[in-house]
């Protein structure tokens, strides 16, 4: 009758501690057949290696390199978050004044009709008017989303690299 | 089992329960200090996972020359985003995160790696590159964690990060899938996959049966 070996997951899961079920199995087999005692030894040892890497050493002095450039992080972080609200409030105005433009609201009238005369300069270079319409709301609704991005899930992202 | 082992066992898990409050409470304590400003206190969070962050950035950024400004990088980030670290994983995990994705950034600015590097599929057979199955004289005299080291080295990316994490940082898999962003089977399968890898490699690489004797 062929011998069922253990395989070498049941071998590290077994000295991971992670097969407390069916510990006592695998101990019995690992006692009795020498072919998984054999590769159960290699693990083993090699466990044991790994367990027993000294790891790595930072330079003495590295807290006090760290500690030296604080003053410039914390600068620098203020600098990040002004940007942050700046790109954010522009983006947010380009999409109100989009609005205010293409969709006819009756508030700020008068501002409609600035940016309409300055908008009629734009409209004239183009062949059709629902041309320049549509690449404007697509280039300013890709700024407002890109703004909502860099406000709302960037940061979260940015943080972490 | 004994009955005094089985009236342990409960009062052990308790322990650590108990073990792992006063920890976090001492970590939140710890936050608390560094974002009033006390310096000492950050020289403190130093020193407490400095270890942790150079195991990382040391697997992962093969100039040796980078590593420390990388572990420094990694540090001055933490201190810049403090503020918004909100307890819901250790401190631990979430600096381990920081170090992973700096390293990985590194990496990639210094085309050392591309997207492909970081996406082992699960049934990918992961070779070795040809001179590193060849005997290594070199390294014959050095001892066996020279020569583990070497070969974790040549490990993938992901491997090598996984390796570190679980065994000399002894982070569960959960805790290594948050840091990698990777489901927990996709930590294990790597994980025995690397450790196949490594036993393997040290037994053909040094033909020696006997490598750890």
């Amino acid at each position: 009758m062929a011998v069922k070996h253990l395989s070498e997951d049941q071998i590290q899961d077994f000295l991971d501690g992670n097969s407390p079920t069916s510990k006592n199995l695998v101990e019995r087999h690992i006692r009795a057949c020498p072919a998984c005692k054999k590769i159960y030894g290699h693990y083993q040892n090699l466990f044991v290696g790994l367990k027993q890497d000294p790891g790595f050493q930072l330079s003495p002095d590295f807290a006090s390199s760290v500690i030296s450039r604080l003053p410039q992080a914390a600068q620098a972080k203020v600098r990040f978050q002004l940007s942050d609200i700046f790109i954010g409030i522009t983006g947010i105005a380009a999409l109100i004044g989009a609005l205010i433009y293409f969709i006819d609201i009756n508030i700020f009238s008068d501002l409609i009709t600035k940016i309409r005369s300055l908008a009629s300069l734009g409209k004239s270079l183009t062949a059709s008017d629902g041309g320049l319409m549509v690449l404007g709301l697509a280039g300013l609704t890709l700024l407002f989303t890109a703004a909502l991005d860099w406000l709302l899930v960037e940061p979260k992202s940015r943080k972490l690299v | 089992m004994t009955e005094l082992n089985k009236s342990l066992q409960p009062l052990g898990l308790e322990t650590g329960l108990i073990i792992r409050k006063k920890k976090m409470a001492e970590t939140s304590e710890l936050v608390k200090e560094i974002l009033s400003g006390n310096t000492r206190a950050f020289e403190n969070l130093i020193q407490e996972y400095r270890q942790l962050v150079s195991h990382i950035v040391f697997r992962m950024i093969p100039n040796p020359q980078d590593r420390e400004d990388i572990c420094q990088e990694v540090f001055i980030k933490v201190y810049q985003n403090l503020a918004d670290f909100r307890f819901e994983s250790k401190l631990s995990t979430w600096m381990a995160q920081i170090a992973y994705n700096l390293s990985i950034n590194y990496l990639r600015q210094k085309k050392m790696i591309s997207i492909e590097d970081l996406a082992v599929s699960e049934d990918q057979e992961v070779n070795l590159p040809a001179e590193s199955i060849q005997p290594d004289k070199s390294v014959e005299e050095k001892d066996i964690s020279q020569r583990l080291k070497n070969e974790i080295d040549n490990l993938p990316l992901q491997f090598r990060a996984i390796v570190t994490l679980f065994h000399l940082d002894q982070m569960s898999y959960d805790e290594i899938g948050k840091i990698l962003n990777l489901p927990e089977g996709t930590v294990k399968s790597y994980l025995f996959r690397a450790r196949k890898l490594l036993k393997e490699r040290l037994l053909s690489k040094y033909q020696l049966e006997d490598i750890w004797q």
